[in-house]
């Protein structure tokens, strides 16, 4: 059972999920995919203490990806490039669009995982 | 449950930054092919071509100006003969720069690099037949002060130009696939060695083979009947005055006993020698007759408005992208040519320009001998004996390397002065092959493109252009039409024939030296007033006095004659029309055996031969109008019935051993001009089927084959009347993309033509017009259309991926614009512009 949200209540910015697709989609241009992790890593450092912030870098992750997608698809024939590139590594019918975001999702949310548990670990220590 | 889900994500993240960084066998790296900013989406972004680009090509001499038209054609105005050179050599990598090395590594014999082991048989079958060494050979002696020479280097400094330049978002999607983020540098010699391997696709026919085989199955006499030194139906290149075809049959030598002796050795010993293609051709399996083309041309008197007409279609493996590549190349006053240019080739092969067109056909020609060589030492030969003195062999080793650069195998090849040596099963074999010797085709080329008339042009290939030999047809502006058979032919001593294995130990066997052109096969605005070729014997042996060999066909010149000879106010439309038409004179001459042996059969009945199921299979054959159309529903019939017809009487060629699949396999397939000569002979012995008591008849076995064609078609295909018959349902053409990707290749696509239709189509489907052109040349202009089966990218995202295969696949053709400069280009017809400067 979830428990509904009373009205007063407000719903919390996505802190982490904005800073990480930010600096994914952004840093992307000047790096490669291994901006996902380190954007990953630094909101789960700096955000450990929230509960969510795993969850929030894989949407960041995917986001910041949809956005350079989206960029890609602007200037040219992306599913076109999907089902040719796709189905050249055995992913046919454009699987290689949920594959790309799977895999940016994955990397973001068990990154962040693993620097919050670290995080939380090591300053729960200290206090 | 905190810890799962902590081992959870650690296993994820070991596992997912492991496929991002480690390749799995030959599988790329996931991180940088799925990196939408920079992997293979970047792709997307990079395939249309940009409104306006500019780009620094170091050794330009001046600024050329780029425009690509709505086709995606670049046409390249230059100031400078060798900077228009520069510029294509630019344009073609942009476009294809993957193909370019693939082609560069299958002709080097280094596919190993990219494939592993795996590839090793095809890299030793390009090194034995020394085609690396031979490219070498030839770039040592060019001399590097020619203009040839200069256009290779310019050529090759474009692409270089473009490699150095190419963001990181451009490497085409092949290289990351294969796991490589960078692309070697283009060298001179690559363009050679495309060349060479031309040669190989094209000239490496080995009739000595041919024969071998037969022979060890029926007796040498016998398959000197079956592999005839002529072509038992004339329809030559060069007119011979006749109006028709000449059918010179005659009754083919019955089976005789096997020739184990010089037939076994002489397979054995060549066995390895051989192509991969030769190998499917002997077990019967080969895709028929493969790499063909058709031409012709019509004299301004035949044309419906008095100009010449030309046309031409070569066929060769289907690909994507497409074994050629569009281009114009204006150079004011110095060159102004529009065609295909083979993507690593320093010119327009076929084309047109001001004042001529060209197209070629493949000759065809035997332009390969082997001889047995003695060595001094069989273990580590030094020397080879020749009229009794010792010569020294040249050696060289032939590392191959895998993936990683780690050594696979070494060989070591030796030469002797006709080219290479090796040993087979204790035999030491020499080639002698013009593909391999000196020349220098790109002057050829060159030259041609600025030809004023068809004289010059082949005036420019008889002196540069040797192999493999092509029949050269061209059109001008005066209205002349000429054609020549044009390359390098051996003279060879004694009777001429290329059908032995000669003995290397005596220099009397050596060539005598090359056929003049002026006593090649060729034609000249003719009293019939047309031309053709389409890979028939060249010239009536009646009227030549020497031996070309080879391997001829003469269904499809048999059919466009017909088509030229009944029309005498040709049009342009009717020019593009015959290049898909769907007739055929192999239909023609077979069919109404079929249909006669039905009737012979069924007024008098044979034992074992079911009269209703034969009356069907005829009646539903003989509704056929023997027309390759993609909506009939009865050529399958014919086909099968063929097959089948090939089966039951060449069943003395078959292997010894166990049949696999339900028949024997051949140790080869004569021609089907020696099945039509046959089929004239209607008490042959050929006709007795060896694994029956009785003596069967020519009828007998072609109604068995059309039954058996009636069943297999049922079974295959369901009721005859149903679609599953439909032509279009069951032949298709298969465009490959080379590293044979389905998803980057154009597959079971329905087409209008068959076997030895004019756009043939058999086999795999893997080969056909290649290249479509029909130009139209007046006293004032020359206007041209044309198409092929892909488009000008290499990037399977672009839109000029294969923007072109409906209109292929119709038999459409598109106008070709040539403007004189750039403000003949409108604005409407350019879709980008590209400029290519010195410097900043």
């Amino acid at each position: 059972m979830t428990r509904r949200r009373s009205r007063g209540e407000r719903r919390e910015l996505p802190l982490g999920a904005v800073v990480c697709g930010g600096i994914v989609a952004a840093g992307a241009w000047f790096s490669g995919w291994w901006i996902v992790p380190l954007a990953a890593l630094i909101v789960g450092v700096v955000w450990w203490d929230r509960p969510a912030i795993a969850t929030e870098a894989m949407w960041g992750g995917v986001g910041g990806w949809i956005v350079l997608l989206l960029i890609d698809s602007l200037h040219g024939r992306s599913w076109a490039l999907a089902r040719a590139a796709g189905g050249a590594v055995f992913l046919p019918w454009g699987l290689l669009f949920p594959v790309t975001l799977l895999f940016a999702a994955g990397l973001a949310w068990s990154t962040a995982t693993l620097a919050q548990a670290a995080c939380a670990r090591l300053l729960s220590d200290r206090v | 449950m905190k810890h799962r889900r902590l081992i959870g994500a650690g296993v994820l993240f070991v596992a997912l930054i492991g496929l991002a960084v480690v390749p799995i066998g030959t599988a790329p790296t996931l991180g940088p092919l799925l990196d939408p900013a920079h992997g293979v989406w970047a792709l997307a972004r990079t395939g249309e071509l940009p409104n306006e680009a500019s780009a620094l090509l170091p050794s330009l001499g001046s600024t050329v100006e780029v425009r690509y038209d709505r086709r995606g054609v670049p046409h390249i105005f230059a100031t400078r003969e060798d900077d228009a050179y520069r510029a294509l050599g630019y344009v073609v990598a942009r476009d294809r720069l993957f193909q370019l090395w693939l082609q560069t590594m299958a002709a080097s014999g280094r596919l190993t690099e990219i494939a592993g082991a795996a590839a090793l048989p095809l890299d030793r079958e390009m090194r034995r037949l020394a085609i690396p060494w031979s490219a070498e050979r030839k770039l040592a002696m060019l001399d590097s002060t020619t203009q040839a020479a200069k256009l290779v280097r310019a050529y090759g400094d474009g692409i270089n130009a473009y490699i150095d330049q190419m963001s990181r978002d451009e490497l085409p999607l092949e290289f990351r696939l294969l796991g490589k983020n960078s692309v070697p540098r283009w060298e001179s010699l690559n363009s050679i060695l495309l060349f060479n391997r031309l040669g190989w696709t094209l000239a490496y026919i080995v009739p000595e083979l041919e024969r071998a085989l037969a022979a060890s199955r029926v007796g040498a006499a016998a398959a000197a009947s079956l592999f005839p030194e002529n072509s038992p139906i004339q329809e030559p290149i060069q007119p011979n005055g006749r109006k028709a075809p000449r059918f010179d049959f005659t009754h083919l030598t019955p089976p005789g006993a096997a020739d184990t002796d010089v037939s076994q050795t002489l397979i054995a010993a060549l066995g390895d020698f051989l192509p991969a293609s030769a190998t499917a051709l002997r077990e019967g399996e080969g895709d028929e007759r493969a790499f063909a083309s058709n031409n012709w041309a019509v004299s301004p008197r035949r044309s419906a408005k008095g100009n010449a007409l030309l046309a031409g279609d070569p066929h060769l493996e289907l690909t994507l992208p497409s074994i050629w590549y569009e281009a114009q190349l204006a150079v004011p006053g110095a060159l102004d040519v529009y065609g295909v240019t083979v993507p690593g080739l320093p010119g327009i092969v076929i084309g047109f320009n001001r004042d001529i067109a060209w197209t070629f056909t493949n000759t065809g020609a035997d332009v390969l001998d082997f001889y047995t060589e003695k060595v001094d030492n069989d273990a580590h030969p030094t020397k080879f004996l020749v009229d009794g003195t010792w010569r020294p062999l040249s050696e060289r080793i032939e590392r191959y390397q895998g993936t990683k650069g780690e050594t696979l195998a070494v060989d070591t090849l030796y030469f002797t002065h006709r080219g290479p040596l090796r040993r087979e099963n204790g035999q030491w074999l020499s080639m002698r092959w013009t593909v391999l010797e000196p020349s220098n085709e790109t002057e050829g080329f060159r030259l041609a493109a600025k030809a004023r008339d068809a004289d010059e042009f082949q005036r420019a290939m008889g002196l540069y252009f040797r192999s493999p030999a092509q029949n050269m047809l061209v059109a001008d502006r005066h209205g002349t039409i000429a054609i020549r058979s044009t390359g390098r032919f051996p003279v060879r001593p004694g009777s001429g024939s290329g059908f032995t294995v000669r003995d290397g130990t005596a220099s009397a066997n050596d060539w005598r030296g090359f056929l003049p052109p002026e006593f090649a096969p060729q034609g000249r605005n003719p009293e019939q007033g047309y031309l053709a070729s389409a890979n028939q014997q060249p010239i009536d042996p009646k009227v030549a006095p020497y031996w070309l060999g080879g391997e001829y066909e003469p269904w499809r010149a048999m059919r466009i004659n017909q088509l030229l000879r009944a029309d005498s106010a040709v049009t342009v439309d009717q020019m593009r029309g015959f290049q898909t038409d769907p007739g055929s004179a192999f239909a023609d001459l077979f069919v109404p055996y079929f249909l006669n042996a039905a009737r012979v059969v069924a007024t008098h009945p044979v034992p074992g031969i079911d009269a209703a199921k034969l009356a069907e299979a005829a009646r539903l054959l003989g509704e056929w109008d023997r027309r390759y159309t993609r909506e009939n529903t009865r050529a399958i019939l014919f086909e099968i019935a063929y097959r089948e017809l090939e089966n039951r009487t060449w069943d003395e060629l078959e292997m010894p051993g166990v049949a696999t699949g339900g028949r024997r396999r051949r140790v080869i397939t004569p021609a089907s001009p020696v099945l039509a000569e046959l089929l004239a002979d209607s008490t042959s012995e050929w006709w007795d089927a060896k694994a029956t008591p009785g003596r069967e008849s020519r009828d007998e076995i072609l109604a068995a084959s059309l039954i058996a064609a009636l069943d297999t078609a049922r079974t295959r295909y369901g009721d005859p009347r149903g679609k599953g018959w439909t032509w279009s349902r069951v032949r298709h053409a298969n465009i490959w993309h080379a590293l044979h990707l389905p998803s980057l290749s154009a597959l079971d696509l329905p087409v209008q033509g068959g076997r030895s239709t004019l756009n043939p189509s058999s086999g795999s489907g893997g080969f056909g017009a290649s290249w479509r052109m029909v130009v139209e040349a007046s006293s004032n202009e020359l206007r041209a259309w044309g198409t092929y089966p892909g488009g000008q990218s290499g990037n399977p995202a672009s839109s000029r991926y294969k923007n072109h295969l409906d209109d292929w696949l119709t038999g459409a053709l598109e106008p070709l614009i040539m403007p004189k400069w750039i403000p003949e280009l409108s604005a409407k017809e350019t879709v980008s512009r590209l400029t290519l400067r010195a410097r900043e």
